[in-house]
């Protein structure tokens, strides 16, 4: 590929980064863009390139949306299951069309009552968990606290959560939730199987104003970056998250708790 | 003669089996004892028998379940931007009656029948979101205008080929790894750290990988071409 000489030519990844992922370029490498026609041809090919290997390959090794429910359902011959685990592994897309056919399946009542909620926007079926105010932290319990790391409680109904925030010992960092019972599930009366989700604070926004996505990729933005299910014992565990702000989702069966402003360091 | 024709759901006239179905249906709800044979038989009917009236009792019978599934399905808003909620149920509706068809399913019970048309529903929305995601058709892409290559590919690639001939291509893990996410994934280098979290080191380790990728890919056009081909050797 024949490469510009010119000082305010974009570099090969800031091109790509423009090209393919809507990033802007520095204001004077967009001007020089604008009449440099090396650069333009280069941009060019990293388009049509990358816009023909998607159309190519987009989801082909993907199984069929009835593969991943009969998968989820355990209704797979065993000699199939192999390689639908090995490609859940591989593709952040089914694992999280998995996620979410485990969560209906999790939800699933096969009489739902017929009440004007389940009819109302999923917005308007959320409720915000209210932080329950703290006690001052005593010195001696400052010190053992790394820098960083924190504890806070909430409530939502009859839904208790404690989350907390904290370092492994390699370093990781890992965030906790226990929820506590009090909000009737099932007749086993525990919140087991119930799906968490974890936003980032920008994509839930994102995904609550979301009117219809202008490009394909759009809707993974949407997604949640982690996904997990409480446990037998109501607990929930997120790992290795990287830095910034949070919005968790917990997927009661008949509304969503929103836990807003989860600081990880 | 003390017997009831009654009791044998396959002697019983439609109009009865849809009777006693809502009755036992109704029993379900209110989580009582209830006999499944009834809404099974109209299941075999409409299914298995191609039975038209049967299929317009079924259809009556489970649609408004279909709807209020339909309305607590988590990626309801998602899809509802490409169709209404009818065309969800009546796509559920198709799909149960072609694969019980096609694998000669018989249900022993109605919470059996009942999540299979769950799973229709599930499965139709799924595919909405990933007809929706996919994307457009691209041409060919011409590298050198002058001489750029026939378009022969268009007609005779197949989708595991052309996997499998940049994976050819690639030399190392992470170049497949990541040609997998952005190819076949659609996915974004923020999206990727968000995703795959741990698997590369920054955003910018992502687009030099993908530079490579790409760069490696155009100057080998040829091979890869002839490749997807498959019949120009
Ligand atoms: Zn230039
Ligand atoms: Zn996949």
């Amino acid at each position: 590929m024949t490469d510009c000489n010119n000082s305010m030519a974009p570099n090969d990844e800031e091109l790509l980064s423009y090209a393919l992922d809507d990033e802007p370029l520095p204001r004077e490498k967009e001007g020089h863009l604008a009449y440099c026609f090396i650069c333009q041809q280069r941009l060019d090919d990293y388009k049509r390139t990358h816009a023909y290997l998607l159309t190519r390959l987009y989801r082909t090794q993907c199984p069929s949306a009835t593969m991943l429910n009969y998968y989820c359902a355990d209704l797979l011959a065993m000699d199939q299951v192999p390689s639908i685990e090995s490609h859940l592994h591989a593709c952040p897309l089914c694992a999280n069309e998995v996620a979410m056919i485990r969560q209906t399946l999790a939800n699933f009542d096969p009489f739902p009552p017929e009440d004007e909620a389940s009819a109302m926007p999923i917005t308007a079926r959320h409720i915000i968990a209210s932080p329950v105010p703290q006690r001052r932290t005593s010195a001696a319990a400052r010190s053992i606290i790394r820098e960083g790391e924190w504890s806070q409680q909430y409530r939502a109904e009859a839904l208790g959560i404690l989350l907390q925030f904290s370092y492994s010992s390699n370093g990781d960092n890992l965030l906790l939730g226990v929820f506590s019972n009090g909000y009737v599930v099932s007749e086993t009366n525990t919140c087991e199987g119930i799906v968490v989700d974890l936003y980032r604070a920008v994509d839930f926004q994102l995904m609550q104003g979301l009117a219809r996505p202008s490009s394909p990729s759009q809707q993974h933005s949407t997604m949640p970056l982690q996904i997990t299910q409480i446990d037998d014992l109501g607990n929930i565990v997120f790992n290795a998250i990287p830095g910034g702000k949070y919005t968790m989702v917990v997927h009661l069966p008949d509304c969503d708790v929103i836990i807003e402003d989860l600081t990880i360091s | 003669m003390g017997i009831s024709m009654e009791n044998s759901p396959r002697e019983m006239s439609l109009t009865s089996l849809a009777h006693r179905s809502f009755e036992e249906m109704s029993k379900y709800r209110r989580k009582e004892p209830s006999d499944d044979r009834y809404c099974l038989e109209i299941v075999r009917r409409a299914v298995l028998q191609g039975d038209d009236e049967a299929w317009t009792v079924l259809y009556r019978q489970f649609s408004e379940n279909l709807r209020l599934w339909f309305r607590r399905h988590p990626w309801k808003d998602m899809v509802l931007q490409y169709e209404q909620e009818e065309h969800y149920v009546d796509l559920a509706f198709e799909r149960f009656w072609k694969s019980v068809r096609k694998q000669e399913l018989s249900f022993t019970t109605l919470a059996a029948a009942m999540s299979y048309l769950h799973m229709c529903l599930n499965c139709s929305v799924m595919d909405m979101v990933r007809d929706g995601t996919r994307p457009k058709e691209a041409p060919l892409p011409d590298y050198t205008q002058a001489n750029a290559p026939e378009p022969l590919v268009e007609d005779l690639y197949h989708e595991n080929e052309v996997w499998e001939a940049m994976e050819r291509l690639l030399p190392n893990d992470k170049e497949k790894r990541l040609a997998y996410l952005h190819f076949h994934c659609n996915l974004k280098a923020r999206e990727i750290m968000q995703f795959c979290p741990g698997e590369f080191g920054s955003e910018h380790e992502i687009y030099r990988l993908k530079r490579n990728v790409i760069d490696r890919l155009i100057r080998n056009k040829d091979k890869f071409l002839w490749r997807l081909g498959g019949s120009e050797s």
